[in-house]
């Protein structure tokens, strides 16, 4: 068993050695900042490490890289948008007196909102609307039916679409 | 031909139409459908844990209301701009705020790290999954409690006769719900836990599973045991702890259930004479980045002690301080390798 980490280790090494560099330049390049790069260039390869088939893109490294990092910087930018508005909103409301969560419970917060909005993704935008009204605002199905301008069963069916849509969305 | 598709299609909508239909307006529809959906979840396990999965995802998005920072409002309007893909706007009530908020803006300006840290891909709800550095807490359907820490993940079964959770990897505490007529059982490769009642701490880490009694008692199988339906059991109780490896249980030890209360609620590791591998496997479950360690060479060192999980850098450092034979060595602070020093 340590034969088998000591071997991953190594191929990882490499993988870090041989293109690190490399992708930290195509980073610079496209982001045209060293220090944003070098974060990104980083994660990348946490996030290689951190996933399941972390060693099925080796026999193409670079666009294998390329490709995660990509991904990880479309992350980042939705992640930064929900962060920066969900603060934005949170600041009004203090605004008016209520008492602000410390910073662990907006991570957290902003953490499961990333996580629901890419449960969501692809959803129409009625069945959106409709899970947001029920599950995350709490209100029953005449209520968002009325907000809606559809029928209660209507909203049933925008609901069930909804569901269906995460769990698909869970399995991927 | 697509049958299996369909299938898993079928019933994850089923689910779901239970599920919306559980939340009708109307009583008597909500009457009808708790007792459809019960009997629906007893047809097959595959439908229990389509409707455990969505019910999972639901806790999750009514936690974001009922959390403490639980507006609702703020949380729609950032998933309403992530989905638009521009900027917030500041909309109605803005005129009458915007003032005090532009001061409270730089105030809310939490630290930093809070932007740059990243987190790993989303994947967390598989069945029920939490990852490095989290600590997330369930309610599962039949009312029982779970907290999961670190990286870990279960898979939830009921139906009329049994409750189980298949812990696939990572440390669970369990709050079980009572209900006398269904056994509720925590099970991993190397054993089982009946309890009808209580609360305990279950990890797997691979290698074996450690329980640790808190409160009432529980009854342990191996696997051969329970496939051949022996009656023969290993009872453990609260303030006692054991592992369990595939040769089987070792011995019954005593620990200090408050300790260990503590350790969950304060996210510490609280060990005592532990072997240092088996440490590692847990700061492993709750570091950011993938830490490797020469198992072998590090089986012989025992620790003791209370180690913080929500900061590994810091435990990686009281275990350097307290064993300078320890070698780490660590790339970004993420990778992280522990041997021990060669001999000079």
């Amino acid at each position: 068993m340590s034969a088998v980490e000591t071997a991953m280790q190594r191929q990882m090494r490499a993988l870090y050695c041989e293109h690190h560099g490399w992708l930290f330049g195509w980073l610079r390049r496209k982001l045209g900042c060293g220090h944003h790069a070098a974060d990104v260039a980083q994660d990348t390869f946490v996030r290689i490490l951190s996933s399941r088939d972390a060693l099925s893109g080796m026999r193409e490294p670079r666009a294998y890289l390329v490709t995660t990092a990509k991904r990880l910087l479309i992350d980042q930018a939705r992640r930064d948008r929900i962060e920066k508005t969900y603060l934005q909103e949170l600041a009004l409301l203090a605004a008016f007196d209520q008492s602000a969560p410390s910073a662990e419970e907006i991570v957290q917060t902003v953490q499961a909102l990333v996580q629901i909005e890419a449960a969501l993704e692809g959803l129409s935008a009625k069945a959106r609307q409709a899970f947001l009204l029920c599950y995350l605002e709490g209100h029953t199905h005449a209520v968002a039916a009325e907000q809606l301008g559809v029928s209660t069963k209507m909203v049933q069916k925008y609901l069930i679409q909804a569901l269906a849509h995460c769990h698909r969305a869970l399995d991927a | 031909m697509l049958p299996l598709q369909d299938r898993v299609a079928d019933v994850a909508e089923q689910a779901a139409a239970w599920i919306v239909l559980l939340d009708s307006d109307d009583e008597a529809e909500r009457t009808q459908a708790r007792h459809g959906f019960a009997a629906w979840q007893a047809q097959d396990p595959r439908h229990s844990a389509a409707a455990a999965r969505l019910q999972a995802f639901i806790g999750q998005v009514q936690q974001v209301r009922d959390s403490a920072t639980g507006d609702a409002q703020a949380a729609r309007a950032a998933l309403n701009v992530a989905q638009e893909g521009g900027q917030p706007s500041l909309r109605r009530r803005a005129a009458t705020r915007v003032a005090g908020a532009l001061v409270l803006i730089a105030m809310l300006a939490v630290p930093s790290w809070l932007t740059v840290h990243s987190y790993p891909p989303t994947h967390l709800w598989a069945d029920l999954r939490s990852s490095s550095g989290q600590w997330s807490r369930h309610t599962l359907s039949d009312g029982s409690l779970v907290t999961l820490s670190g990286v870990s993940a279960i898979n939830w079964r009921v139906d009329g006769s049994s409750r189980v959770v298949e812990l696939v990897r990572g440390s669970i505490l369990v709050d079980v719900a009572k209900d006398a007529a269904r056994p509720f059982y925590v099970q991993t490769p190397v054993g089982r836990i009946r309890a009808l009642g209580t609360r305990f701490a279950v990890t797997y880490d691979g290698g074996g599973m450690t329980l640790e009694m808190l409160e009432s008692r529980v009854a342990v199988q191996t696997p051969s045991q329970w496939q051949a339906g022996s009656r023969d059991a290993l009872v453990v109780e609260a303030g006692q702890r054991v592992r369990l490896e595939a040769a089987g249980a070792g011995a019954v030890e005593n620990m200090d259930p408050a300790g260990v209360e503590q350790g969950w609620r304060r996210h510490q590791l609280v060990v005592n004479d532990r072997p240092l591998p088996e440490v590692l496997d847990q700061l492993a479950r709750h570091h950011a980045g993938p830490l490797h360690f020469d198992r072998e060479a590090l089986a012989p060192i025992r620790v003791s002690g209370v180690l913080p999980l929500d900061d590994t850098a810091q435990a990686l450092r009281l275990l350097q301080n307290n064993f300078p034979q320890l070698r780490m060595r660590s790339v970004a602070s993420r990778w992280v390798w522990v041997d021990l020093k060669p001999a000079s």
